[in-house]
């Protein structure tokens, strides 16, 4: 009874922190990047700012059907549900009924309910954004995929909170540190930030699959944008930066590794320029090759 | 109802099937009444032969049917049904219920309206009593007359709209292909009888036994004979090269039967042929197939779905997509192969999601086709470029397939997101490098999966601008593909049941015997549990819940949307903006392209040399007429020429004469 | 037992003849209405003689000539009559078939033909037709090789008429090279039939078996080989098989019954009954016969793809069937594989029913089409749906899908190589291989001529003729229900 009674707050806290907290994200990205440039920014609290905004406007679209309204929210609870999975530390009260490749499959879910969402409308440069996001999720989810599968065949499972107790107690190894070094790679292309923004390249798509989005549409769009960059951080930073500890404190860690990561990822986004599809291709092919290397690494044992 | 009763069932419903055929046949006149009789035969005999294979899993029954004896070859022809022919029993009864009722409808497109019907409902009951036939048939040569039967009544569906050069290019390279499998299967039985004395599958399984110890290199072109065969109907690549021409030749229920069953017998060939077949006695052979299974699955996949994503007809996506789900399938059967003797319960989990996807991919597949036939019927055309912003005016349609593409992805929590986990788990955790690799490569072949079904999805129905007016399809049709979605939908959110079947069905075979125990603490009703990872889609949908509840309350609840026109920096969208894409959804092509070349058709001139050769009047007799005639010819002059001549052969032909006469007396 | 048999077999060859003569009196569609009825009752008494003894087997003696007996010193035997198994299927054919090319012969050979019509000379037609069916009737009947020879050579008399009945330089001329070619291969078989009663002292087939042990060698070698070049050259092997395409200038009900379905299989028949007969057969006789056929498959499947006409691709694909069969028999003597022997006499109906099929298929084509080359025809599935089915039918009949006749024969003779180590391995792989390229490539054809769009010779096709209809409708029955029949009888043969 009692873990069953866990797993429920579990199910109804997380999805209301993750909501709360992953706004943050994006004031702080905004943040880094206005002080690297030498400008004020805006406050941390702007994307809660934002999404206040939207959700008032008016719902202005050339489509509005079923499937329409539909998919906003499939998006956001797929990426939400990603996050209620995930374990703090070797804590996972929801193990039960998720582990890694349902993490991954419910990111990609979410991917693709924002693509569908935008080609709905019909626009051709939303048309030409889809392509673009289908063409980086056929790179970059492979090699996230290989990262974390590394993982899992040295730990023998593929449940996240066991995962995460193996590579505490058995610490660094050759391939979990290539890997890991891959997936941080695979990160910034997961966030849809420079270098590698290309679907919603503003200046060359107007905002790709975004751009028809309006009201309260775009604002859990955003929303899942946020939640998804939490999630996938707090993926990366519990299984391949891991600490045992207590419940409270493992928080704790947890919420400041995610901080850091993020801004080194918020400076990368500052310093670089956005790659093109054959390059950010050239480029995925490579680290594809790199996390191979790593998963024979460990197969072989080390 | 008990068990002993299901062969007669089983039968009640070919008998149905063959009265169907009869029928139809004389009243092919009539359309109105030709489809009415069609469909309600089609649904009174699947739904009779749905009850007998659901009996024959549920009731765990073995039922048998001897029929007559061939002296000659001392064979006696003999049916028999058992949980395996239970499980694809059900699919084809199953799968023949949408499909019957989809083309009600849509025969009457004027694609079809001038085309008889004498040559689809009849040719599609015996297709139904064929395949039937090739499942419970338990003697090698009932096996390959059923088999043959079912390519032959399926060439002339495929050959439906015959007024088109493509389709029957398309017919004769299905039916040549399979017809080269079916022979490599002919040959495959007939060395068995040889070395057995019998076709019946008791004679072979010992003779197979026997083989194993003493001849195994026979026994491994047997083997050989018997995957091409069955890998050319399944569709593997390279052998499943007529899939793609054929799909978009075939009339959309007839696809979705080929592809949604038929292929589906090829895998059951595998089944019972190498993993029944080979009892654990001749286990190194199964470790040996196993690599040639993952070898030609992992392939398959990952060129499927490579050529799926970059394609330019619906059909042929989806055509492509079965290449690459029948290579999903073997892949699994595969792991399950090998894993069978260093771990056990992982073998079992393999092969569970092996079955798995069988069961969910022929739903799916099916649904899909069904869907795709109706965006022929809306718009006359199955090219991405002619499709496209049909959200709004097929309204139910694009809902079942949304489901569909969903399912077909891969996501949770539908159907294929079950199989391919079960499958993934067995082979990344097999502690063997080339077959842990083999499951990086289906996952690269499953985001493929994901890529190809959203562009179908995406390119049918969004992308365009949405078309006005209603084009929804007729009622049943619909019906047809509702039906499918609640099955897809009910076997997403309730694996662990139909998994527990499975497993029962999976530990039938000698080699996987007490897989049911094994497996049991693993599917529960709302969620499966292996050993290495958990999942429950139940609890899956219950959190989507939550949180959109939460995200509503966030939000609001939405005021009326402002309908505004296309936003394309101060222009009104127009066609030639959109310029008809071919391929729908822009996927980059160079890279993939070169991975699934289609190899054209070799055209050969015979040397001057070899034509001549085959005229044997022109070098054999035409000499040897004309040398005589010369020789008589000279004879005559002799004869009738100059007197001097006449006279001096006279002379000379005396003395030979008595030459020869001295020196026959000489003594 | 036996006085109760022979006014049967008299009955089965005089009917025909008797009727033939009647034909030539009479006019138009009395000479329809009498060959249908000698036909047919021909037909009904062959087949309830097959019934009734076909697999006890029943053997009468007539004795021979007096003045013969006189001269040679004792009583000879040179008359009799035989039915056993292996006559029985020939017998089936021969009077099943007649009696439905008769039939369509009625329709045929008329004025509503597109491609040659034809208005005066039809007794002339059905009178030869007539005494072919007795003289084939005779041939298969007959207990001794002299009566066999007699009928053999009113088959080739018959054959030569038939060819050259349209009179036109081509068709004599193509029935003057098959009289040659064949009654060349009569001397053959002559030369033979006189080597063995000089050493055997009979005509009978038993005789076979009696050859004098120490001359078996070298005259045993004569008589067999000039037995099978006259099997060969009657049954269109390599090298004799160039008289057959030419041969196909005749009518095709012509072509159908004598070059598909009788005249030919009486060059197999002759071979099947040597082996029956013959007892144990060295080695050497089995390879040489394998040989050949496996030659002449060769050159008759390499010629498939040059072809525009019809009828030559049916003679071309008639030549490499029959080199199926006596590969079957040329495997049994080498490898004694019982099923070798049964798929080649299974083969023979098989092929008998198929061929035929496909022949007045073709010929119905060009009744109603007026040509017959491959080039001008399309589309004709639209206007004329049963001749579509009934080639369809006949090409996978011929090709061996099942549950059509000849993959019960192809089974089988496959069963009989594959027994057999590396070279049955080879045999069985060539069987298919032709198997397979006959199968496409008739495919093909049948798509480009019945399916697409009709040409001009198509769309001018109007009406139809019951005669045609019922005879092809029967066929197909018979296509698909031949190896009921059939397979009884093969096993039969070999007294199983």
């Amino acid at each position: 009874m009692v873990k069953w009674q866990f797993a429920l707050i579990w199910a109804i806290a997380v999805p209301l922190v993750l909501l709360a907290i992953s706004p943050l994200l994006d004031g702080l990205a905004r943040k880094i990047r206005a002080r690297l440039h030498s400008r004020v920014g805006p406050p941390l609290i702007q994307g809660y700012l934002d999404l206040v905004k939207l959700a008032g406007k008016t719902d202005v679209t050339p489509v509005a059907n079923t499937l329409t309204n539909f998919l906003p929210f499939l998006a956001l609870s797929a990426a939400v549900t990603a996050g209620v999975l995930l374990p703090v530390s070797d804590f996972a009260p929801f193990s039960f009924a998720g582990d890694l490749i349902l993490v991954l499959y419910l990111l990609g879910l979410s991917t693709v309910a924002v693509v569908l969402g935008g080609a709905a409308s019909g626009n051709p440069y939303s048309f030409l954004g889809a392509g673009r996001e289908l063409q980086l999720l056929l790179f970059t989810e492979p090699v996230l995929a290989f990262a974390l599968f590394v993982l899992a065949v040295k730990a023998g499972t593929f449940r996240l909170s066991e995962i995460v107790l193996w590579h505490a107690q058995n610490g660094y190894t050759l391939s979990t540190v290539l890997a890991g070094i891959a997936a941080l790679s695979a990160l910034l292309p997961y966030f849809g930030k420079l270098p590698f923004d290309l679907a919603e390249a503003e200046q060359e798509l107007m905002g790709g699959i975004l751009l028809e989005q309006a009201g309260w549409r775009l604002a859990l769009y955003r929303w899942t944008f946020f939640v998804k960059w939490f999630v996938v951080t707090w993926l990366f930073c519990e299984l391949f930066l891991p600490v045992i500890a207590p419940f409270p404190l493992s928080l704790l860690l947890l919420l400041v590794k995610i901080f850091v990561i993020f801004c080194i990822a918020a400076v990368f986004e500052t310093l670089l320029a956005r790659l093109r599809l054959d390059h950010a291709r050239a480029f995925f092919i490579h680290v594809a090759f790199f996390v191979l290397f790593a998963l024979a690494f460990a197969l072989i044992g080390s | 109802m008990t068990p002993e009763g299901l062969m007669n069932s089983v039968l009640l419903g070919m008998g149905i099937l063959a009265l169907g055929i009869l029928v139809t046949a004389l009243t092919s006149e009539q359309r109105a009444l030709t489809r009415v009789l069609g469909t309600v035969f089609t649904l009174v005999a699947g739904i009779v032969l749905l009850y007998a294979g659901v009996g024959l899993i549920v009731w765990g029954a073995t039922v048998r049917l001897p029929l007559t004896e061939i002296t000659a070859i001392k064979t006696k022809l003999t049916l028999q049904a058992d949980m395996l022919s239970g499980l694809f029993l059900s699919l084809i009864a199953l799968l023949s219920i949408p499909s019957a009722l989809h083309s009600f409808a849509y025969l009457e497109h004027p694609h079809y309206r001038q085309e008889s019907l004498i040559r689809y409902y009849p040719m599609f009951m015996l297709f139904l009593l064929a395949m039937v036939g090739v499942v419970v048939a338990w003697d090698l040569l009932t096996f390959l007359v059923f088999w043959e039967v079912m390519t032959l009544a399926s060439y002339v569906l495929v050959a439906y709209e015959r007024s088109k050069p493509e389709n029957l290019r398309a017919a004769l390279k299905y039916f040549i292909l399979t017809h080269i499998g079916a022979l490599c299967l002919l040959v495959a039985a007939v060395i068995l009888w040889v070395q057995g004395g019998s076709f019946e599958f008791e004679t072979v399984f010992a003779t197979v036994e026997k083989l194993a110890k003493t001849r195994p290199v026979l026994l491994h072109v047997i083997l050989s004979l018997m995957f091409i065969g069955f890998a050319t109907k399944a569709a593997l690549f390279p052998f499943g090269d007529w899939l793609p021409d054929a799909h978009p030749a075939a009339p959309s229920p007839i696809s979705a039967m080929l592809s949604g069953v038929m292929i589906k017998l090829g895998i059951y060939g595998f089944l019972r042929f190498f993993v029944w077949l080979l009892p654990t006695a001749a286990f190194p052979f199964a470790y040996d197939w196993s690599y040639v299974f993952g070898i030609f699955g992992v392939v398959s996949a990952i060129l499927g779905g490579a050529a799926a994503t970059v394609t330019y007809d619906a059909k042929v996506l989806l055509a492509y997509s079965s290449i690459a789900q029948s290579g999903f399938i073997t892949l699994g059967i595969g792991a399950g192969m090998f894993l069978f003797s260093q771990d056990l319960p992982l073998a079992n989990i393999a092969m569970a999601g092996a079955f798995f996807h069988i069961v969910g991919d022929a739903l799916v597949k099916a649904l899909l086709f069904l869907n795709a036939g109706s965006l022929l019927y809306a718009t006359g055309s199955r090219r991405f470029a002619d499709l496209g912003g049909l959200l709004e005016a097929m309204p139910q349609t694009a809902g079942t397939a949304f489901v569909g593409s969903m399912a077909i992805a891969g996501f949770p929590p539908l159907t294929a997101f079950v199989s391919k986990w079960l499958i993934l788990q067995a082979l990344l955790f097999s502690k063997s490098i080339p077959v842990t690799f083999s499951g990086v490569g289906m996952l690269l072949a499953s985001i493929f999966s994901i890529l190809y079904s959203v562009k179908f999805f995406a390119a049918s129905f969004l992308i365009k601008p949405m078309r006005s007016g209603n084009l929804e399809v007729p009622s049943t049709m619909r019906l047809a593909q509702f039906i499918l979605t609640l099955l897809v939908i009910a076997v997403g959110l309730f694996p662990g049941a139909v998994l527990r079947w499975l497993s029962w069905i999976i530990s039938d075979a000698s080699m996987f015997a007490g897989a049911e125990e094994k497996l049991a603490g693993f599917w529960q009703w709302a969620w499966v549990q292996p050993i290495t990872g958990a999942f429950s889609p139940l609890v899956l949908v219950g959190m989507f819940f939550i949180v959109s509840i939460f995200a509503l309350i966030a939000v609001g609840t939405e005021r009326q949307p402002r309908k505004a026109p296309i936003w394309l920096g101060g222009e009104l969208v127009k066609p030639e903006h959109l310029g008809g894409h071919p391929q729908g959804v822009p996927l980059r092509e160079e890279l993939l392209q070169r991975a699934y070349p289609r190899a054209p058709v070799p055209r050969w001139r015979p040397p001057e040399w070899f034509t001549k050769l085959l005229d044997p009047e022109a070098w054999m007799y035409r000499p040897v007429i004309t040398g005589g005639t010369w020789v008589s010819d000279l004879l005559r002059r002799a004869h009738t020429g100059v007197p001097h001549l006449y006279i001096a052969w006279q002379i000379i032909g005396a003395a030979i004469i008595a030459l020869v006469v001295w020196l026959m007396f000489r003594k | 037992m036996n006085e109760q048999v022979l006014p049967w077999f008299l009955l089965l060859i005089l009917l025909p003849l008797v009727g033939a003569f009647i034909c030539i009196g009479t006019k138009n569609r009395t000479t329809d209405y009498v060959a249908s009825l000698f036909t047919g009752l021909t037909a009904l008494v062959g087949l309830w003689m097959v019934g009734r003894w076909g697999f006890t087997g029943v053997r009468i003696h007539l004795g021979g000539l007096p003045q013969f007996g006189r001269f040679v010193g004792k009583e000879v035997s040179m008359f009799g009559f035989l039915l056993d198994p292996l006559s029985a299927i020939m017998l089936m054919i021969v009077v099943g078939l007649g009696f439905l090319v008769t039939v369509y012969s009625v329709a045929y050979i008329s004025a509503g033909n597109k491609e040659h019509p034809v208005t005066d000379g039809r007794e002339r037609y059905f009178f030869w037709m007539l005494l072919f069916i007795a003289s084939m009737a005779g041939l298969v009947t007959s207990s001794n090789f002299l009566q066999l020879f007699i009928f053999w050579e009113l088959t080739t008399i018959c054959s030569w008429a038939l060819i050259g009945f349209y009179e036109t330089d081509r068709a004599l001329w193509g029935g003057y090279k098959a009289l040659l070619m064949t009654h060349g291969g009569g001397l053959a078989l002559m030369v033979a039939i006189v080597a063995l009663y000089l050493n055997a002292g009979s005509f009978d087939f038993e005789a076979l078996k009696a050859i004098s042990p120490e001359v078996r060698g070298a005259l045993f070698a004569l008589i067999f080989v000039f037995i099978m070049v006259g099997s060969w050259a009657k049954a269109a092997q390599f090298p004799f098989h160039t008289w057959l395409p030419e041969a196909m200038e005749a009518p095709t009900p012509v072509s159908a019954y004598l070059h598909a379905a009788a005249m030919v299989k009486a060059g197999v028949y002759l071979a099947a009954r040597l082996i029956l007969e013959g007892g144990a057969l060295p080695y050497w006789v089995g390879l040489l016969t394998t040989v050949m056929a496996l030659l002449t498959m060769f050159f008759a499947v390499s010629a498939f793809f040059f072809q525009d006409d019809l009828k030559r691709l049916l003679a071309l694909s008639t030549i490499a069937h029959l080199s199926y069969i006596l590969l079957g028999c040329g495997v049994y003597i080498m490898f004694k594989a019982p099923e070798a022997y049964q798929g080649a006499l299974l083969h023979i109906a098989a092929h008998a029913a198929g061929k035929g099929l496909l022949f007045l298929t073709v010929g119905a084509l060009t009744y109603f089409a007026g040509t017959r080359r491959i080039s001008e025809l399309s589309g004709v599935a639209s206007k004329q749906p049963l001749i579509a089915l009934s080639f369809f039918v006949g090409v996978f009949t011929v090709t061996g899908v099942p549950p059509l006749a000849a993959f019960w024969s192809k089974l089988f003779l496959i069963i009989g190589a594959l027994q057999n180590g590396a070279f049955g391995y080879f045999l069985a792989f060539a069987m298919l291989l032709e198997s397979l390229i006959a199968f496409g490539w008739f495919l093909h054809v049948g798509q480009r001529v019945f399916f697409g769009t009709p040409s001009p010779h198509v769309e001018a096709i109007e009406g139809s003729r019951r005669s045609i209809d019922i005879s092809l409708s029967v066929l197909i029955a018979a296509c698909i229900l031949m190896p009921l029949i059939a397979l009884p009888l093969a096993s039969a043969a070999l007294g199983k």
